[in-house]
């Protein structure tokens, strides 16, 4: 029954801190076999739609089902690329324009495996996990956001 | 025999978070009965889970089954 915690969440609420991404950095300074890091952040982007501007993303998920297939794609990447580490961490709630919502962290012997893996790994995140964002104008009107 | 249904993005925010319908055999059914309930949601497009697992055809539901309808993904 509980057998979704034995999977990584990636989930956390509110926005990655700068902090946050430069701590996990930092955690990697000891696995001295990797010569490489790719990182992607996204950021909350102030759209203006209509003559109204974007003030925030309220991200939701379904959460049990996007941490399986999170766990999925972690399997199919770690088999498909030779990488030491890899990290997802994606918002839920409020994130403010500006503000970060998605941290994918890979980490290889060597560049070209890190930046691949991270490129594709932001994609399947993009197109396969059940997340939901909606986009809040500054009139406190809102839409549902459409990934292109 | 009683299905559990999640409804997520702007399919909760048209209709609700959740519902039970009792019942139904299979996926088909279930929409058509969610339909009658919610006609809002007849004219929306969203993909179907059923226990987590997205589906593309009609599939027989048994007990404690849960549904999902998932409009679609815009995380990042």
């Amino acid at each position: 029954m509980n057998e979704v915690k034995k999977y990584k969440n990636p989930f956390l609420r509110g926005a990655i801190a700068a902090s946050f991404i430069a701590e996990k950095i930092q955690g990697h300074q000891t696995k001295t076999d990797i010569g490489a890091h790719s990182i992607f952040l996204g950021q909350v982007r102030a759209d203006v739609i209509n003559g109204k501007k974007v003030a925030a993303i309220e991200y939701s998920a379904y959460e049990e089902m996007a941490i399986e297939k999170m766990h999925a794609i972690r399997e199919e990447t770690f088999s498909k690329y030779a990488l030491t580490c890899m990290h997802v961490w994606h918002s839920l709630g409020n994130v403010q324009a500006g503000e970060i919502c998605l941290f994918v962290f890979t980490s290889a012997p060597h560049r070209k495996v890190a930046t691949d893996a991270c490129s594709e790994l932001v994609e399947r995140i993009k197109a396969e996990l059940p997340v939901w964002g909606k986009e809040l104008f500054e009139d406190e009107t809102h839409q549902w956001k459409t990934n292109q | 025999m009683k299905t559990k249904v999640l409804l997520f993005g702007q399919l909760a925010e048209a209709a609700a978070p959740e519902m039970e319908i009792f019942d139904v055999r299979d996926t088909d059914q279930l929409v058509q009965e969610i339909n009658k309930r919610f006609p809002v949601l007849s004219s929306m497009h969203y993909r179907i889970a059923v226990n987590k697992n997205l589906i593309t055809e009609n599939t027989t539901l048994t007990n404690a089954t849960t549904v999902a309808l998932l409009p679609a993904f815009s995380g990042g």
